[in-house]
């Protein structure tokens, strides 16, 4: 099936700040009545900020080796990256002009080449964080958002479909750094954990206030280290304990895109099943640490 | 198949949103609004553009809503003719501020400092704002304001007499930048005079000359956006030719990755974003690219078959080497041969620039391939004498490469620029002017403009009516203080009326001061090349425009103009009405309106004409969002004709065009078929028909017949046949002609004087009575090498004495390692003056130095009495005026080089640099014009005369560009004896 690139930049353009004319794109998608902007800051500004480098980088923060990695993909083909070249809206409107000069390509050869640059696109910038942060915009509180979420997780599997996988996985996913091993200081144990492509989990600001809630811990607000270390340092043994269900829970989330994903769904759950394995371990280690010193 | 939450596929989706986007589009509104990632979309969404809400930011923290209505217009200031969207209070109709128009296909909504500066302009409390006409001797600076009736009828009447008279050379408009396309020639044109002169010759006619011996056409046109190599001889960044547009793409570009390299011996705000920066010697920078052309000639990395398709080699060979066996193989060898002695080793020596950074050069030119952009304008071309062959021999190195109209490679001009047929276009007058065209410079690209005094004074003619349109010669042109004196004489200067918005040293010593519209007050057309394709810009009335959207009729432009202020279009045809107003002289009838005949032709009817029947697309562009072509153009601004042109010169000849075709010797193609009339006007090399009457319609390459160039073999000429027989065989191909500031032709103790650069937020004159752009830049120091202000023990700020070949000057210096040891450079961009009072009307306040200027027989001294100063106007900014300088105005030293071949002015100067000395003043200005004259006579030596050399006995090579061009029978010769 041949995707229309217009659709890709229409998603694209509905994770921008919802405008007036917004409304002609979301009706002609069917999605649910615009949200007003403070639904949008919410989601985009609070809890799942939408730039590749938060989800594909080592530090799990904006810009940095993957926000370049992708500047450099936009030069490879070509083109001048713009302000912010791992935002989605960019990736999806650079998918959308890559598919519109491989569909306007007479020439086979160099029709399979801007191929190549679509599916190089696809498998390495845009499949390696999407289908983990559509599925966490899918969980959230907005009904626009959620739909919309899920529009673009059903787009980018008939992409899948469309596009087989190259034959190894991106090089950067093969290259990111494993959890800090049992000795690690809590800060970086904290950055890890909020490192996706380290540790398999999207955890947004709501989701760190679901986790308190749910340890009956006070929450500490700040920006999300903040609140982990908070949450740490009230009940270190309820708070692994409550990551390690998260990580189930994305463990069970990433196994479900095996099939469709391959490789990188296999990253992502296998990070996911190393954090739950080390939350486990870091939490029976403390219960034991405690027994020990309640029993003396 | 994939579905979304309701069922609907993801396919039917995505022809949904198309099909919305579509329909959206079509109404001519923005489907993806605000500043967006997916979309060029950050400006005001164009369907909101009648009523624009935006927070006053004064009212903070009040929310307090602003309306506007925005009208485009295109910038008056620089050639680039970017786009400005006016944002117009509608209930004050004042201006309330400009921004970039998104609809503008060259500057894309993006605009320099000048641009919103434009508003500074538009309400510079020194603004000329009614006619004005002398009161008491030219210069007193005494004025009477008169109704435009009466400068007109008194104009009219001077130009009728002159027609009738058959003195039609003594009518001449001398322009600055036109800011316009082909409307002021039409006029002159009907007006049957020779009668255009133009600044080019003080700006790139060095480059054009070099570029039209090659193409036909005159001027570079570099795809820099989709440029690998950029390779700039001037600094296009800040502030070089078409600075904006071209800057926004060679950054796009080098964000891409593509490299830049920059030759400039300045150390300019582009020297430092380049790959590459080299400082050569001024003058050698065609040494240094012919050693990049025999690297790439010696190692055969260029594109053999593009060379071999498209120089003419046969011509080359069969002309000066006809006993060789004339092959390409031959043609090759000699290639080969004819540059090898540029070694890097020679460039090394005559540059100072390391033969490793030349060789390091050589391999990133060839290694572009066809994505290779160039650019010279002024700069090198304008400095030296010969400069003419740098751009020569940078367009070299696209014709080795083939990247000639490629993707990313270079572009002839004229067919990335579209000029569209006006409503009446009048034949060129069977007049020569022998002032502007004299017959020692057959070769010149551009009116010999800058001499004109000295051939008043030589006693060559003189004029009745003398135009000075936005141009300001007395200040911009070297030797200004012989202009100040022959445009004083009335014996040789009948009447100067002098056509501008603002005041100038120029309209000081004017008979009358005509006030014109700046770029919201006025209508021009304008289209140039900034990229691969063709546009249209309309300037407009911005004022005019908002009122008539709001249903009002305005009929002339002044009716919605501050003060009297006009427009030129307007002036131009009642003027023409005035000086043939029963239509007996044939001038009334190019006028008139086609709607109503015997009434004059409005402006509205003018571009109506054009929208509606000269624009390829625009009509159905227009209708597309249900407007006719002029409001669509007064609605948007502007409009793409062509987005992408390619490689026009590769086109097939249809066959229709062939018939009774016949080849000459080397392919040239000439038939009997009539030609169509052109499209597009914009101007080209003529190549001339046959002995047979024939016309040239193309060239043969490989059997089959291809449009070719605008050039008499219709091939890139690298061998240029014009050169060789017109009396300098020794340029007949591109090489390096020692510059008259060559170190062999310098004195000791001299320094070579770079005076050809902007300052990036300057534009001359016009740029000059804008606040913020003078708060900005005002002054311009002398540039000086640690190395050479040690032995003076200089430091910055210290005066220096700049002595010259017909003066000196007195300036700051300004120690930095951001220029050639040996060269020194000063900004021509500023040192505005203007004399004191006496009991006339102070002006130029924000802009101009207070000067005490006197004159002893041919010695003229300036003394600065007074730099700017805060003053009370209708301007509360004019009293907080902190700086007092304005710089130095160094062309007052400098005298007339005409290069003996181009034309051009080579600016650059032999000077001495010394510590001032006692009683010297900073702005002290000393110049002697019978030193000037004797220099003048000594270049006029140089040049060589079509009466000795002409081999045809015309004045000039019939096929070259010139912007009034009479019939082949006025180029002949005047008889010997008989005078011209």
């Amino acid at each position: 099936m041949t995707i229309e690139p217009e659709l890709l930049r229409a998603l694209g353009a509905l994770c921008e700040p919802p405008d007036p004319a917004h409304r002609v794109v979301a009706a002609a998608l069917d999605l649910p009545s615009l949200p007003d902007v403070a639904e949008h800051t919410d989601l985009f500004g609070m809890q799942l900020v939408p730039y590749a480098a938060v989800y594909l980088g080592p530090e799990g923060m904006l810009g940095g080796e993957a926000a370049s990695r992708i500047a450099g993909f936009w030069r490879a083909v070509g083109m001048t990256p713009p302000a912010e070249p791992d935002h989605l809206a960019a990736l999806l409107g650079l998918y959308a002009m890559l598919v519109e000069a491989e569909q306007g390509e007479p020439e086979p050869a160099r029709r399979a080449l801007r191929r190549e640059a679509r599916r190089a696109l696809l498998w390495e910038h845009m499949l390696t964080w999407l289908p983990a942060y559509t599925t966490a915009v899918s969980g959230s509180d907005s009904v626009f958002y959620g739909d919309w979420a899920a529009l673009l997780g059903q787009v980018l599997a008939g992409e899948v479909a469309e596009l087989d996988p190259p034959a190894t996985p991106a090089q950067h996913l093969r290259a990111v750094p494993e959890l800090p091993g049992p000795d690690a200081e809590t800060k970086d144990l904290v950055r890890a954990t909020l490192t996706p492509v380290r540790s398999g989990l999207v955890l947004s600001r709501r989701d760190l206030l679901r986790g308190a809630h749910t340890g009956g811990l006070g929450l500490r607000v700040g920006e999300r280290a903040f609140m982990l270390r908070a949450m740490l340092d009230q009940d270190a043994v309820v708070t692994f304990g409550w990551l390690a269900t998260e990580a189930d829970r994305w463990a069970a989330r990433h196994q479900d895109d095996v099939d469709l994903l391959g490789a990188v769904a296999i990253h992502w759950r296998d990070r996911a099943i190393a954090m739950a394995a080390d939350c486990r371990t870091r939490r029976d280690s403390l219960r034991e640490v405690l027994a020990d010193t309640s029993a003396g | 198949m994939n579905s979304s939450k309701n069922g609907t596929s993801v396919a039917s989706l995505g022809e949904r949103v198309s099909a919305a986007r579509d329909a959206v589009t079509a109404r001519g509104e923005t489907f993806y609004p605000g500043p967006s990632r997916v979309h060029y979309a950050a400006h005001p969404p164009k369907e909101r553009w009648d009523n624009w809400v935006e927070l006053d930011s004064r009212s903070w923290p009040k929310r307090v809503e602003k309306r506007s209505m925005l009208v485009p217009t295109t910038c008056f200031n620089c050639e680039s003719a970017c786009g400005l969207l006016a944002y117009v209070d509608p209930d004050t109709f004042q201006v309330r501020k400009f921004e970039g128009n998104p609809e503008h296909p060259g500057s894309r909504g993006r605009n320099c400092a000048k641009g919103p500066a434009t508003l500074n302009q538009v309400t510079d409390p020194d603004r000329i704002l009614a006619p004005l006409k002398r009161v008491g001797a030219r210069g007193e600076g005494r004025w009477e304001q008169v109704s435009w009736d009466d400068a007109l009828d008194d104009i009219a009447v001077r130009i009728r007499r002159a027609i009738t008279e058959k003195r039609p050379n003594e009518v001449m408009y001398h322009v600055g930048r036109p800011g316009e396309d082909g409307y002021t020639e039409r006029v002159l044109a009907s007006w049957g005079v020779d009668g255009h002169n133009s600044h080019t010759n003080v700006c790139s006619s060095g480059a054009r000359a070099g570029y039209h011996f090659w193409t036909g056409i005159d001027r570079p046109s570099p795809d820099h956006d989709k440029a690998d190599v950029m390779f700039l001889i001037s600094s296009h960044l800040e502030s070089g030719h078409y600075f904006n547009p071209h800057a926004q793409r060679v950054m796009d570009a080098k964000a891409r990755g593509a490299k830049l390299i920059v030759v400039d011996t300045r150390l300019s705000n582009t020297a430092t974003h380049a790959d590459h920066w080299l400082a050569p010697h001024p003058g050698s920078e065609a040494a240094i690219l012919l050693a990049i052309a025999n690297g790439m000639i010696s190692t055969g990395r260029y594109d053999r078959e593009f060379v071999r398709r498209w120089w003419n080699w046969r011509e080359y060979l069969a002309t000066e080497h006809p006993k060789l066996e004339q092959t390409f193989e031959t043609f090759e060898r000699l290639l080969a041969e004819q540059y090898k002695e540029y070694t890097p080793e020679f460039a090394a020596a005559e540059s100072g620039v390391a033969v490793d950074v030349i060789e390091a050069i050589t391999d990133t030119v060839a290694g572009a391939g066809t994505r290779l952009s160039t650019h010279n304008w002024r700069s090198a071309a304008a400095g030296n004498l010969g400069g003419w062959q740098v751009a020569r021999c940078l367009f070299m190195l696209n014709a080795l490469l083939g990247a000639v109209s490629s993707e990313g490679g270079l572009h002839p001009n004229a067919w990335n620029k579209f000029i569209p047929r006006p409503i009446h276009n009048p034949g060129h007058p069977p007049m020569w002017n022998d002032l502007t065209w004299p017959t020692e410079y057959p070769l010149a690209l551009n009116e010999m403009s800058f001499l004109l005094p000295h051939f008043l004074k030589d006693g060559r003619g003189t004029l009745e009516v003398y135009f000075t349109r936005v141009y300001n010669p007395v200040w911009t042109n070297p030797d200004g203080l012989t202009w100040s004196e022959v445009l004083r004489d009335e014996e040789k200067v009948g009447l100067h009326v002098a056509l501008t918005p603002t005041w100038s040293e120029t309209s000081y010593i004017a008979d009358y001061v005509l006030p014109m519209g700046l770029a919201p007050e006025r209508h021009d057309l304008t289209s140039y090349e900034q990229y691969d394709g063709q546009w249209i810009g309309f300037r407009q009335p911005v004022l005019r425009t908002a009122r008539e959207r709001l249903g009002e009729k305005i009929a002339d432009t002044r009716e919605t103009n501050p003060g009297e202020v006009w427009e030129e279009n307007e002036f131009w045809i009642e003027l023409s009405w005035r000086i043939d107003p029963d239509g007996t002289l044939g001038i009334r009838q190019h006028h008139e309106s086609r709607e109503k005949p015997g009434e004059k032709l409005t402006v509205e009817e003018y571009y109506k004409f054009i929208f509606e029947n000269s624009v390829p697309g625009l009509p159905e562009k227009a209708a597309e969002e249900g407007m006719l072509p002029l409001e669509y153009m007064r609605r948007y601004g502007a409009f793409e004709v062509l987005p992408q042109v390619g490689q026009l010169f590769e086109h097939e000849i249809d066959a229709t065009m062939l018939e009774g075709a016949v080849d000459d010797l080397f392919g040239r193609v000439y038939s009997t078929a009539a030609k169509p009339p052109a499209v597009n006007l914009a101007p080209t090399g003529t190549p001339v028909p046959d002995d047979a009457g024939r016309n040239p319609v193309g060239v043969r390459i490989d059997g089959t017949v291809r449009r070719g160039f605008p050039t008499p073999s219709g091939m890139l000429e690298f061998y240029s046949p014009t050169l060789s027989q017109w009396g300098w065989p020794e340029y007949a191909l591109p090489t390096y002609i020692r510059s008259h500031v060559h170190p062999e032709a310098m004195e000791q103790g001299q320094k070579v004087l770079i005076s050809t650069f902007r300052l990036p937020t300057q534009i001359h004159t016009r740029g000059a009575n804008a606040k913020w752009l003078n708060e900005l830049a005002h002054t311009n120091p002398l540039w000086i090498h640690p190395t050479d202000a040690a032995p003076m023990t200089l430091r910055s700020g210290d005066l220096v004495r700049v002595t010259t070949e017909i003066g000196y000057f007195v300036v700051k210096a300004w120690v930095t390692e951001g220029i050639r040891p040996g060269v020194v450079a000063c900004s021509h961009h500023m040192g505005r003056w203007k004399t004191a009072p006496a009991g006339g009307t102070d002006i130029g306040g924000q802009t101009a130095a207070t000067v005490d200027l006197t004159r002893t027989g041919t010695s003229w001294k300036m003394s600065r009495l007074s730099g700017v100063k805060p003053y009370s106007s209708n301007d509360p900014d004019t009293s907080r005026i902190w700086w007092t300088d304005v710089g130095v105005h160094q062309n007052l030293t400098f005298s007339v080089h005409p290069d003996p071949v181009s034309g051009q002015h080579c600016w650059h100067q032999a000077v001495r640099v010394t510590r001032a000395e006692p009683g010297d003043a900073y702005g002290d200005i000393v110049v002697d014009t019978e030193k000037s004259r004797e220099v003048y006579r000594h270049w006029l030596e140089m040049a060589r005369d079509a009466r000795e050399h002409s081999p045809d006995g015309t004045r000039r090579p019939y096929w070259l560009m010139r912007p009034l061009k009479p019939s082949r029978e006025v180029y002949r010769l005047p008889e010997q004896g008989s005078g011209s």
